[in-house]
This record gives structure tokens, C-alpha cells and sequence, in this order.
């Protein structure tokens, strides 16, 4: 499959509500194990909630090695190569649980380092 | 977004590439959709901004009169008891870290700020945030989050951009 993103989002892609359109129409095709390339030609404008959708919740039940090997991402630009970079490290770090122990301890030992 | 865009970055009153002026208008959707997401601002969010062609700098605010970062984040972590000994220096901190988000929805996100802080840096910009009583000032070379003594209820962006397209190079242009 191939998508032009520009023919089907227009040249800005920020909105989560667009990055779920084109996630509905990839992620079911990524699951038979088939290849998706998005064209991203024309498209001018790049925001990290419409990443996060289209692509970021693909690591939800796809490896990152099907990512690799199934989904191109082509014509980006170095505007949205470094958005969807950011959502990709992201994605692959998330953790769904919430460790709010965790959390408070990281953010009161950054403070305890930084008046040592 | 179009008149951002095209009316008022884009009317041919500030010297900026196209590349450079999308890329500007990609980073403030991420500040529009943290203030409508997260702020809680009862009376909306309000943008401002100034050009100043001598110093080829373009100073873009976001303000929203809501909840604030710092309590937000204290709210998120309130099962840990210790989340109000928190100070909003390193509320504002954690805010800015990759995938830290008061809003999880099961998916990962909470990279917008992330995303904005890089682009400050390789724009050799600066970026001030005022929320609650916190403060915090980025630029290329630092990342300085302070407690202030004054308090605000709400959340100031203040960015300053340089529109010389030559200081806009990204790491794997360099």
C-alpha cells in the first residue's frame, strides 16, 4: 500500500485527529505482514499529536522490527524527520503503567543531585 | 493555523524561508494543543507576537489564564503523598521531558515540548515559560528551570526566533 499523505491530509499534519485516519487505514494492512509506504510530499507542516496517532501507537502490537521492515516513510523533509524521530523513540520507551513512586522519586533525585 | 501561516508570518512582513515559517507554525500548534489540552483556561488562550527586522527576531507569545504546569504535574503525581513538596522549577523540568504527560491516554505521547526545546536550540532561539511559580529559560547552550517569588495562575510561552534561515540548520544537515 501507498499513501500520499498530501492527497489525503493536505499539507499540514498536526492534528491527532488526522494522524488517526491515516493509523486506521495502515495499521490493519501492517498486521497481515503487508508493506505501507507514506508519501509525504507536499505536505509543509509537522506536529507531534498527529505522529503520535498515525504512527506512534503502531508499536502498541507491531515489533519494532516489522516497523523496520514493513513501513517507509518517504519525501519528510528535515522539519518532519525530526518530529517523527521524537515519536518514534518515544513510542518504543513507553510504558503503559504509571509508576507514580517512580515518577516523584526521579523528579526529588534530580533536586537532591543538583543541591550536592 | 492558515492565518498564522499565511497572514501574518506569511504576509511579507518578516525576511523567512518557507521551510523556516512552517516549521515555526509546526512548533506552535504543539504550544496550542498543550494550552487547550492541559491549561483549563476558562477564558481561552490568547497569542501575540512582534517582528523586529533589525535583529531579523521574531518574538511569538502563548498565554493562557488555566491551571499552570506546576500544579497540574503536582495533580497528576498526587497518589505519591510527596507530590506537594514538588517544587515547579522541577515540575516544569519533568514537563519538558520526553513522553512526560499529565494526560496519559494509553498511548504514548507528551513529546510536544520535547519537540519544541529541540528546535529552540537548533534555531539558536530562546524559550521562556511562566507558570504558576515557576520559571524556566532554554537556549542552545542551557536549560534553566527556577522558582520565582511571584505567582501565575496560568502559563506564558515566550519564544524568540531568529529568521536567519543560515542558524536554522538541523543535526543531520550539519
Amino acid at each position: 500500500m501507498e499513501l500520499k499523505i498530501f492527497d489525503i491530509i493536505g499539507k499540514r499534519c498536526i492534528t491527532k485527529e488526522n494522524g488517526q485516519r491515516i493509523f486506521e487505514r495502515i495499521h490493519p494492512v501492517l498486521l497481515k505482514g503487508e508493506n505501507v509506504t507514506l508519501d509525504f510530499g507536499g505536505v509543509e507542516q509537522f506536529a507531534s499529536p498527529f505522529f503520535n496517532y498515525a504512527i506512534g501507537q503502531l508499536f502498541k502490537d507491531i515489533k519494532d522490527e516489522d516497523f523496520e521492515k514493513l513501513l517507509s516513510i518517504d519525501n519528510l523533509g528535515n522539519d518532519g524527520h525530526l518530529v517523527v524521530k521524537r515519536v518514534i523513540e518515544n513510542a518504543k520507551n513507553y510504558h503503559r503503567d504509571i509508576d507514580y513512586k517512580k515518577v516523584v522519586d526521579s523528579i526529588l533525585q534530580q533536586t537532591e543531585a543538583e543541591a550536592g | 493555523m492558515d492565518y498564522l501561516t499565511d497572514e501574518w508570518i506569511g504576509r511579507g512582513w518578516i525576511q523567512v524561508s518557507n521551510r523556516l515559517k512552517n516549521a515555526v507554525v509546526g512548533r506552535m500548534w504543539e504550544i496550542y494543543c498543550n494550552a487547550f489540552e492541559h491549561a483549563g483556561s476558562g477564558i481561552g488562550v490568547f497569542s501575540c507576537g512582534q517582528y523586529f527586522p533589525n535583529e531579523n527576531q521574531l518574538i511569538l507569545s502563548v498565554v493562557d489564564f488555566g491551571y499552570g504546569i506546576a500544579a497540574n504535574v503536582r495533580n497528576f503525581l498526587k497518589f505519591d503523598p510527596r507530590a506537594n513538596q514538588l517544587t515547579a522549577a522541577h515540575c516544569l523540568r519533568w514537563a519538558f521531558g520526553p513522553g512526560h504527560t499529565t494526560r496519559p491516554n494509553g498511548m504514548a505521547r507528551g513529546i510536544g515540548l520535547d519537540v519544541l526545546k529541540e528546535f529552540i536550540k537548533v534555531n539558536h532561539g530562546k524559550l521562556e515559560v511562566y507558570s504558576n511559580e515557576g520559571c524556566a529559560s532554554i537556549d542552545h547552550g542551557n536549560e534553566i528551570f527556577t522558582n520565582r517569588e511571584s505567582f501565575f495562575e496560568g502559563t506564558i510561552f515566550h519564544i524568540t526566533l531568529i529568521c536567519d534561515e543560515t542558524r536554522y540548520q538541523l543535526a543531520d544537515e550539519i
